[in-house]
Protein backbone atom coordinates (compact mmCIF):
# COMPACT_ATOMS: atom_id res chain seq x y z
CA UNK A 1 0.00 0.00 0.00
CA UNK A 2 1.43 3.18 -0.97
CA UNK A 3 1.95 6.87 0.47
CA UNK A 4 -0.67 7.98 -1.79
CA UNK A 5 -3.44 5.44 -0.36
CA UNK A 6 -3.00 6.42 3.09
CA UNK A 7 -3.57 10.20 2.22
CA UNK A 8 -6.53 8.92 0.46
CA UNK A 9 -7.89 6.84 3.42
CA UNK A 10 -7.45 9.51 5.82
CA UNK A 11 -9.04 12.25 3.51
CA UNK A 12 -12.12 9.33 3.14
CA UNK A 13 -12.26 9.32 6.90
CA UNK A 14 -12.34 12.83 7.04
CA UNK A 15 -15.27 13.56 4.62
CA UNK A 16 -17.36 10.55 5.75
CA UNK A 17 -16.84 11.86 9.43
CA UNK A 18 -18.07 15.39 8.62
CA UNK A 19 -20.84 14.16 6.57
CA UNK A 20 -22.22 11.13 8.73
CA UNK A 21 -20.44 9.84 11.82
CA UNK A 22 -20.14 13.11 13.47
CA UNK A 23 -23.68 14.45 12.84
CA UNK A 24 -25.01 11.16 14.33
CA UNK A 25 -23.13 11.38 16.94
CA UNK A 26 -23.71 14.77 17.98
CA UNK A 27 -20.05 15.71 18.16
CA UNK A 28 -18.53 19.16 16.10
CA UNK A 29 -17.48 18.30 12.74
CA UNK A 30 -13.99 17.79 12.25
CA UNK A 31 -13.30 20.39 9.07
CA UNK A 32 -15.90 23.03 10.25
CA UNK A 33 -13.27 24.58 13.39
CA UNK A 34 -10.47 25.26 10.54
CA UNK A 35 -6.99 25.21 11.27
CA UNK A 36 -6.83 24.16 15.07
CA UNK A 37 -9.76 21.31 15.59
CA UNK A 38 -7.49 19.49 12.41
CA UNK A 39 -4.05 19.96 14.23
CA UNK A 40 -5.85 18.70 17.64
CA UNK A 41 -7.77 15.99 15.56
CA UNK A 42 -4.37 15.20 13.72
CA UNK A 43 -2.43 15.33 16.87
CA UNK A 44 -4.77 12.67 19.27
CA UNK A 45 -4.75 10.51 15.80
CA UNK A 46 -0.92 10.31 15.86
CA UNK A 47 -0.59 10.18 19.58
CA UNK A 48 -3.19 6.94 19.90
CA UNK A 49 -2.01 5.78 16.88
CA UNK A 50 1.83 5.22 17.96
CA UNK A 51 0.58 4.03 21.50
CA UNK A 52 -1.77 1.93 19.84
CA UNK A 53 0.38 -0.10 17.15
CA UNK A 54 3.23 -0.54 19.86
CA UNK A 55 0.34 -1.99 22.35
CA UNK A 56 -0.25 -4.38 19.69
CA UNK A 57 2.60 -5.09 18.86
CA UNK A 58 3.88 -6.19 22.70
CA UNK A 59 0.44 -8.02 22.68
CA UNK A 60 1.07 -9.88 19.57
CA UNK A 61 4.84 -10.42 20.55
CA UNK A 62 4.20 -11.45 23.97
CA UNK A 63 0.52 -13.24 24.46
CA UNK A 64 -0.52 -14.16 20.48
CA UNK A 65 2.61 -15.61 18.63
CA UNK A 66 3.60 -17.60 21.38
CA UNK A 67 0.00 -19.77 21.51
CA UNK A 68 0.10 -19.46 17.68
CA UNK A 69 -3.17 -17.07 17.86
CA UNK A 70 -1.44 -14.47 14.88
CA UNK A 71 -4.62 -13.92 13.51
CA UNK A 72 -6.13 -12.50 16.33
CA UNK A 73 -3.78 -9.60 15.58
CA UNK A 74 -6.76 -7.04 14.05
CA UNK A 75 -9.40 -8.04 17.20
CA UNK A 76 -6.88 -7.01 19.78
CA UNK A 77 -5.82 -4.19 17.79
CA UNK A 78 -9.59 -2.96 18.15
CA UNK A 79 -9.67 -3.80 21.61
CA UNK A 80 -6.71 -1.85 22.30
CA UNK A 81 -8.02 1.58 20.31
CA UNK A 82 -11.16 1.43 21.60
CA UNK A 83 -9.20 0.67 25.34
CA UNK A 84 -7.00 3.51 24.88
CA UNK A 85 -9.42 5.98 23.77
CA UNK A 86 -12.06 5.11 26.69
CA UNK A 87 -9.14 5.12 28.83
CA UNK A 88 -7.77 8.60 28.20
CA UNK A 89 -11.83 10.48 27.96
CA UNK A 90 -12.08 8.57 31.64
CA UNK A 91 -9.16 10.50 32.66
CA UNK A 92 -9.59 13.71 30.95
CA UNK A 93 -12.57 13.67 32.60
CA UNK A 94 -11.23 12.64 35.75
CA UNK A 95 -8.25 15.01 36.13
CA UNK A 96 -9.14 17.56 33.87
CA UNK A 97 -12.52 18.66 34.03
CA UNK A 98 -13.99 21.28 31.81
CA UNK A 99 -10.55 22.10 30.84
CA UNK A 100 -9.82 19.50 27.45
CA UNK A 101 -13.59 19.81 26.17
CA UNK A 102 -12.42 20.20 22.63
CA UNK A 103 -9.38 17.61 22.84
CA UNK A 104 -12.51 15.08 24.85
CA UNK A 105 -14.73 15.56 21.65
CA UNK A 106 -12.57 14.97 19.59
CA UNK A 107 -11.78 11.52 20.63
CA UNK A 108 -14.63 9.66 20.05
CA UNK A 109 -14.02 10.28 15.96
CA UNK A 110 -10.22 9.68 16.15
CA UNK A 111 -11.11 6.46 17.77
CA UNK A 112 -12.71 5.62 14.38
CA UNK A 113 -9.81 7.09 12.13
CA UNK A 114 -7.29 4.52 13.99
CA UNK A 115 -9.40 1.79 13.34
CA UNK A 116 -8.93 3.48 9.83
CA UNK A 117 -5.57 4.08 9.18
CA UNK A 118 -4.61 0.89 11.66
CA UNK A 119 -6.22 -1.66 9.83
CA UNK A 120 -5.00 -0.89 6.56
CA UNK A 121 -1.58 -0.67 8.55
CA UNK A 122 -1.60 -4.16 9.84
CA UNK A 123 -2.85 -5.74 6.37
CA UNK A 124 -0.38 -3.56 4.64
CA UNK A 125 2.86 -4.58 6.56
CA UNK A 126 5.25 -7.28 5.54
CA UNK A 127 7.18 -7.84 8.84
CA UNK A 128 6.30 -7.36 12.48
CA UNK A 129 8.94 -5.62 15.03
CA UNK A 130 8.55 -3.05 17.90
CA UNK A 131 10.72 -0.08 15.55
CA UNK A 132 8.61 -0.81 12.89
CA UNK A 133 5.04 -0.34 14.62
CA UNK A 134 6.55 2.80 15.88
CA UNK A 135 7.93 4.48 12.54
CA UNK A 136 4.39 3.19 10.47
CA UNK A 137 2.05 4.45 13.58
CA UNK A 138 3.54 7.81 13.99
CA UNK A 139 4.22 8.62 10.33
CA UNK A 140 0.55 7.27 9.40
CA UNK A 141 -0.28 9.87 12.20
CA UNK A 142 1.55 12.31 11.10
CA UNK A 143 0.42 11.76 7.62
CA UNK A 144 -2.98 12.02 9.08
CA UNK A 145 -2.30 15.52 10.69
CA UNK A 146 -1.11 16.87 6.82
CA UNK A 147 -3.94 15.68 5.34
CA UNK A 148 -6.19 17.18 8.30
CA UNK A 149 -4.34 20.83 7.77
CA UNK A 150 -4.74 20.64 3.87
CA UNK A 151 -7.76 19.54 3.61
CA UNK A 152 -9.50 22.07 6.14
CA UNK A 153 -7.83 24.80 4.26
CA UNK A 154 -9.45 23.08 0.92
CA UNK A 155 -12.55 23.02 2.58
CA UNK A 156 -12.67 26.50 4.35
CA UNK A 157 -12.05 27.77 0.46
CA UNK A 158 -15.41 25.98 -0.86
CA UNK A 159 -17.22 27.92 1.63
CA UNK A 160 -16.98 31.01 -0.07
CA UNK A 161 -17.42 28.89 -3.50
CA UNK A 162 -20.61 29.19 -5.48
CA UNK A 163 -21.29 25.22 -5.86
CA UNK A 164 -23.90 23.68 -8.19
CA UNK A 165 -26.95 22.66 -5.63
CA UNK A 166 -26.66 19.18 -6.47
CA UNK A 167 -22.99 19.33 -5.91
CA UNK A 168 -23.34 21.25 -2.43
CA UNK A 169 -22.15 19.20 0.61
CA UNK A 170 -20.66 15.67 0.41
CA UNK A 171 -20.35 15.26 -3.06
CA UNK A 172 -18.02 18.76 -3.50
CA UNK A 173 -16.16 17.09 -0.46
CA UNK A 174 -15.58 13.81 -2.34
CA UNK A 175 -14.50 15.48 -5.52
CA UNK A 176 -12.44 17.89 -3.49
CA UNK A 177 -10.66 14.69 -1.96
CA UNK A 178 -10.13 13.38 -5.49
CA UNK A 179 -8.55 16.45 -6.53
CA UNK A 180 -5.97 16.89 -3.58
CA UNK A 181 -5.10 13.23 -3.96
CA UNK A 182 -4.87 13.97 -8.03
CA UNK A 183 -2.12 16.42 -7.09
CA UNK A 184 0.26 14.06 -5.08
CA UNK A 185 -0.67 11.36 -6.99
CA UNK A 186 0.92 14.14 -9.91
CA UNK A 187 4.57 13.95 -7.93
CA UNK A 188 4.85 10.61 -9.08
CA UNK A 189 4.03 10.91 -12.94
CA UNK A 190 1.28 9.46 -13.32
CA UNK A 191 -0.38 9.09 -16.81
CA UNK A 192 -3.80 9.89 -16.96
CA UNK A 193 -4.52 8.95 -20.30
CA UNK B 1 -24.25 -32.82 54.29
CA UNK B 2 -23.79 -36.02 52.06
CA UNK B 3 -27.29 -36.86 52.71
CA UNK B 4 -28.29 -33.21 51.80
CA UNK B 5 -26.36 -33.01 48.90
CA UNK B 6 -27.86 -35.92 47.14
CA UNK B 7 -31.11 -34.86 48.22
CA UNK B 8 -30.45 -31.71 46.49
CA UNK B 9 -29.20 -33.96 43.56
CA UNK B 10 -32.86 -35.58 43.80
CA UNK B 11 -34.50 -32.59 43.81
CA UNK B 12 -32.84 -31.10 40.99
CA UNK B 13 -33.75 -34.03 38.75
CA UNK B 14 -37.02 -34.04 39.93
CA UNK B 15 -37.62 -30.68 38.76
CA UNK B 16 -35.16 -30.39 35.63
CA UNK B 17 -37.45 -31.29 32.62
CA UNK B 18 -40.25 -28.84 34.21
CA UNK B 19 -37.37 -26.04 34.31
CA UNK B 20 -36.63 -27.13 31.01
CA UNK B 21 -40.07 -26.69 29.36
CA UNK B 22 -39.76 -23.40 30.80
CA UNK B 23 -36.48 -22.68 29.72
CA UNK B 24 -38.20 -23.64 26.27
CA UNK B 25 -40.68 -20.97 26.58
CA UNK B 26 -39.14 -18.76 27.57
CA UNK B 27 -36.71 -18.73 24.57
CA UNK B 28 -39.90 -18.83 22.39
CA UNK B 29 -41.12 -15.62 24.37
CA UNK B 30 -37.77 -13.72 23.78
CA UNK B 31 -37.68 -15.12 20.34
CA UNK B 32 -40.98 -13.45 19.45
CA UNK B 33 -40.28 -10.30 21.51
CA UNK B 34 -37.17 -9.31 20.06
CA UNK B 35 -38.12 -10.88 16.46
CA UNK B 36 -41.82 -9.20 15.69
CA UNK B 37 -40.97 -6.58 13.70
CA UNK B 38 -43.92 -3.80 12.23
CA UNK B 39 -43.76 -3.68 8.32
CA UNK B 40 -43.91 0.26 8.18
CA UNK B 41 -41.15 0.18 10.07
CA UNK B 42 -39.19 -2.40 8.31
CA UNK B 43 -39.92 -0.18 5.43
CA UNK B 44 -38.59 2.50 6.95
CA UNK B 45 -35.33 1.00 7.84
CA UNK B 46 -34.81 -0.55 4.28
CA UNK B 47 -35.25 2.88 3.18
CA UNK B 48 -32.59 4.65 5.28
CA UNK B 49 -30.40 1.41 4.62
CA UNK B 50 -30.65 2.25 0.52
CA UNK B 51 -30.41 5.37 0.47
CA UNK B 52 -27.25 5.19 2.60
CA UNK B 53 -28.22 7.39 5.05
CA UNK B 54 -26.10 5.05 7.89
CA UNK B 55 -22.91 6.89 9.33
CA UNK B 56 -21.27 3.82 9.04
CA UNK B 57 -22.06 2.35 5.34
CA UNK B 58 -20.77 6.09 4.37
CA UNK B 59 -17.27 5.89 6.42
CA UNK B 60 -17.38 2.35 4.90
CA UNK B 61 -18.03 3.32 1.41
CA UNK B 62 -15.66 6.34 1.41
CA UNK B 63 -12.75 4.03 2.54
CA UNK B 64 -13.43 0.92 0.27
CA UNK B 65 -13.27 3.74 -2.87
CA UNK B 66 -9.74 3.98 -1.88
CA UNK B 67 -8.71 0.45 -1.74
CA UNK B 68 -8.29 -1.89 -4.17
CA UNK B 69 -10.76 -4.29 -3.76
CA UNK B 70 -13.35 -1.95 -5.45
CA UNK B 71 -10.79 -1.46 -8.85
CA UNK B 72 -13.07 -4.69 -10.31
CA UNK B 73 -16.86 -5.67 -10.41
CA UNK B 74 -15.93 -9.00 -8.70
CA UNK B 75 -13.90 -7.36 -5.84
CA UNK B 76 -16.66 -4.53 -5.35
CA UNK B 77 -19.56 -7.26 -5.38
CA UNK B 78 -17.85 -9.37 -2.78
CA UNK B 79 -16.40 -7.05 -0.53
CA UNK B 80 -20.43 -5.65 -0.25
CA UNK B 81 -22.03 -9.31 0.20
CA UNK B 82 -19.07 -9.60 2.79
CA UNK B 83 -19.58 -6.81 4.33
CA UNK B 84 -23.33 -7.64 4.75
CA UNK B 85 -22.90 -10.13 6.71
CA UNK B 86 -20.54 -8.58 9.21
CA UNK B 87 -22.98 -5.40 9.40
CA UNK B 88 -26.22 -7.88 10.12
CA UNK B 89 -23.89 -10.04 12.78
CA UNK B 90 -22.71 -7.25 14.67
CA UNK B 91 -26.08 -5.33 14.91
CA UNK B 92 -27.50 -8.27 16.47
CA UNK B 93 -24.67 -8.66 18.87
CA UNK B 94 -24.58 -5.41 20.22
CA UNK B 95 -28.77 -5.97 20.32
CA UNK B 96 -28.57 -8.71 21.56
CA UNK B 97 -25.98 -8.18 24.41
CA UNK B 98 -27.98 -5.13 25.66
CA UNK B 99 -30.49 -6.41 27.93
CA UNK B 100 -27.42 -9.01 29.13
CA UNK B 101 -24.67 -6.68 30.18
CA UNK B 102 -24.57 -4.20 33.04
CA UNK B 103 -24.19 -0.69 31.26
CA UNK B 104 -20.68 -0.31 32.21
CA UNK B 105 -19.57 -3.95 30.33
CA UNK B 106 -21.98 -2.83 27.36
CA UNK B 107 -18.83 -1.22 25.06
CA UNK B 108 -16.48 -4.39 26.36
CA UNK B 109 -19.16 -6.72 25.90
CA UNK B 110 -19.70 -5.63 22.39
CA UNK B 111 -16.28 -4.81 21.36
CA UNK B 112 -15.09 -8.85 22.04
CA UNK B 113 -18.52 -9.82 20.29
CA UNK B 114 -17.43 -7.64 17.24
CA UNK B 115 -14.00 -8.75 17.38
CA UNK B 116 -14.93 -12.40 17.02
CA UNK B 117 -16.87 -11.64 13.97
CA UNK B 118 -14.56 -9.99 12.61
CA UNK B 119 -11.45 -12.09 13.20
CA UNK B 120 -14.06 -15.52 11.98
CA UNK B 121 -14.92 -13.08 8.70
CA UNK B 122 -11.41 -12.48 7.80
CA UNK B 123 -10.41 -16.13 8.32
CA UNK B 124 -13.49 -17.37 6.08
CA UNK B 125 -12.24 -14.48 3.26
CA UNK B 126 -8.94 -15.77 3.42
CA UNK B 127 -10.02 -19.53 3.16
CA UNK B 128 -12.53 -19.62 0.49
CA UNK B 129 -12.04 -15.92 -1.65
CA UNK B 130 -8.27 -14.85 -0.94
CA UNK B 131 -8.75 -12.65 -4.23
CA UNK B 132 -10.52 -10.23 -1.57
CA UNK B 133 -8.24 -9.73 1.56
CA UNK B 134 -7.26 -6.29 0.61
CA UNK B 135 -11.01 -5.78 2.05
CA UNK B 136 -10.30 -7.39 5.41
CA UNK B 137 -9.50 -3.69 7.07
CA UNK B 138 -12.88 -2.44 6.07
CA UNK B 139 -14.36 -4.83 8.93
CA UNK B 140 -12.65 -2.85 11.77
CA UNK B 141 -14.81 -0.24 10.47
CA UNK B 142 -18.24 -1.23 11.72
CA UNK B 143 -17.34 -1.88 15.12
CA UNK B 144 -15.60 1.28 15.44
CA UNK B 145 -18.34 3.53 14.63
CA UNK B 146 -20.65 1.28 16.67
CA UNK B 147 -18.59 1.41 19.53
CA UNK B 148 -18.26 5.40 19.54
CA UNK B 149 -22.40 5.47 19.22
CA UNK B 150 -22.23 3.60 21.91
CA UNK B 151 -20.20 5.47 24.11
CA UNK B 152 -22.08 8.57 23.30
CA UNK B 153 -25.72 7.37 23.50
CA UNK B 154 -24.87 4.58 26.34
CA UNK B 155 -26.84 1.96 25.05
CA UNK B 156 -28.25 1.11 21.74
CA UNK B 157 -32.05 2.24 21.67
CA UNK B 158 -34.73 -0.06 23.80
CA UNK B 159 -36.86 -0.13 20.23
CA UNK B 160 -33.99 -1.45 18.66
CA UNK B 161 -34.74 -4.89 19.45
CA UNK B 162 -32.72 -7.71 18.02
CA UNK B 163 -35.03 -7.81 14.66
CA UNK B 164 -34.70 -4.50 13.80
CA UNK B 165 -31.28 -4.65 14.23
CA UNK B 166 -30.51 -7.54 11.84
CA UNK B 167 -32.78 -5.46 9.31
CA UNK B 168 -30.96 -2.37 9.73
CA UNK B 169 -28.10 -4.31 9.02
CA UNK B 170 -29.21 -6.04 6.19
CA UNK B 171 -30.38 -2.45 4.15
CA UNK B 172 -27.61 -1.17 5.08
CA UNK B 173 -25.54 -4.52 3.72
CA UNK B 174 -27.43 -3.80 0.69
CA UNK B 175 -27.53 -0.21 0.01
CA UNK B 176 -23.66 -0.38 0.72
CA UNK B 177 -23.22 -3.44 -2.03
CA UNK B 178 -25.36 -1.80 -4.51
CA UNK B 179 -23.55 1.11 -4.49
CA UNK B 180 -19.92 -0.52 -4.81
CA UNK B 181 -20.83 -2.82 -7.44
CA UNK B 182 -21.77 0.21 -9.61
CA UNK B 183 -18.71 2.15 -8.26
CA UNK B 184 -16.63 -0.47 -9.02
CA UNK B 185 -18.28 -1.68 -12.44
CA UNK B 186 -17.74 1.89 -13.60
CA UNK B 187 -14.27 1.73 -12.58
CA UNK B 188 -13.53 -1.44 -14.24
CA UNK B 189 -15.14 -0.02 -17.60
CA UNK B 190 -13.08 2.93 -17.80
CA UNK B 191 -9.86 1.71 -16.15
CA UNK B 192 -9.57 -1.46 -17.71
CA UNK B 193 -12.21 -1.30 -20.53
CA UNK B 194 -13.85 -4.93 -19.40
CA UNK B 195 -16.85 -6.34 -17.29
CA UNK B 196 -16.38 -8.91 -15.29
CA UNK B 197 -12.93 -9.76 -16.45
CA UNK B 198 -14.38 -10.07 -20.38
CA UNK B 199 -13.38 -7.88 -22.92
CA UNK B 200 -15.99 -5.61 -24.66
CA UNK B 201 -16.54 -5.51 -28.56
CA UNK B 202 -14.99 -2.53 -29.29
CA UNK B 203 -11.84 -1.55 -27.93
CA UNK B 204 -12.06 1.54 -25.64
CA UNK B 205 -9.19 3.56 -24.44
CA UNK B 206 -8.46 2.90 -20.99
CA UNK B 207 -8.81 6.08 -18.71
CA UNK B 208 -6.00 5.31 -16.22
CA UNK B 209 -7.54 8.26 -14.01
CA UNK B 210 -10.56 5.69 -13.28
CA UNK B 211 -8.55 3.06 -11.33
CA UNK B 212 -6.41 4.89 -9.62
CA UNK B 213 -7.46 5.94 -5.67
CA UNK B 214 -8.48 9.40 -6.69
CA UNK B 215 -10.75 8.52 -9.77
CA UNK B 216 -13.06 6.58 -7.30
CA UNK B 217 -13.59 9.56 -5.69
CA UNK B 218 -14.23 11.60 -8.29
CA UNK B 219 -16.28 8.86 -10.11
CA UNK B 220 -18.48 8.53 -6.34
CA UNK B 221 -19.19 12.64 -6.37
CA UNK B 222 -19.94 12.83 -9.90
CA UNK B 223 -22.49 9.51 -8.66
CA UNK B 224 -24.15 11.20 -6.02
CA UNK B 225 -24.50 14.67 -7.56
CA UNK B 226 -26.43 12.67 -10.50
CA UNK B 227 -28.28 10.55 -8.39
CA UNK B 228 -29.62 13.86 -6.00
CA UNK B 229 -30.19 15.78 -9.41
CA UNK B 230 -32.45 12.91 -10.55
CA UNK B 231 -34.17 12.96 -7.54
CA UNK B 232 -35.02 16.24 -7.30
CA UNK B 233 -35.77 16.43 -10.95
CA UNK B 234 -38.70 14.00 -9.69
CA UNK B 235 -39.50 15.92 -6.93
CA UNK B 236 -39.98 18.95 -8.59
CA UNK B 237 -42.50 16.45 -11.11
CA UNK B 238 -44.40 15.27 -8.31
CA UNK B 239 -45.03 18.73 -6.69
CA UNK B 240 -47.26 20.82 -9.05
Amino acid sequence: MSIIQFFALSLAALVAEQFGVARRLGLPAPLDGGYRSALVMGLTVTVGLTVSMLLCWVVFAFLLAPFGAEYLEEAAFLLLGAGLAWLSSHFMTRFLPGRSERLRQSLPLSAVNWAVLGGALLAARSEVGPALALRSGLLAGMGFTVAALVFASVWERISYARVPRSFSGLPIAMAAAGLVVLTLLGFTGFPMW
Amino acid sequence: MKKEKTEGWTAFRQQAPARLRALGSAALRWLKASFSMEPGRVGRLFLRGLTLRNPAVLLLLLTATVLPCSAALPGGLGTGLSMTAVLVCTNLAGAVLRPLSSPALRIPCYLIAAAAILTAAGLVLQACFPGLTSCVPLFLLPAAVNAAMLARRGAFSRRFTPGYAAVDGLAAGIGFTIALSVLSALRELLGKGTIWGAALPDELPPVLLAAAPCGGFLLLACLAAMVRWVSERLERREKP
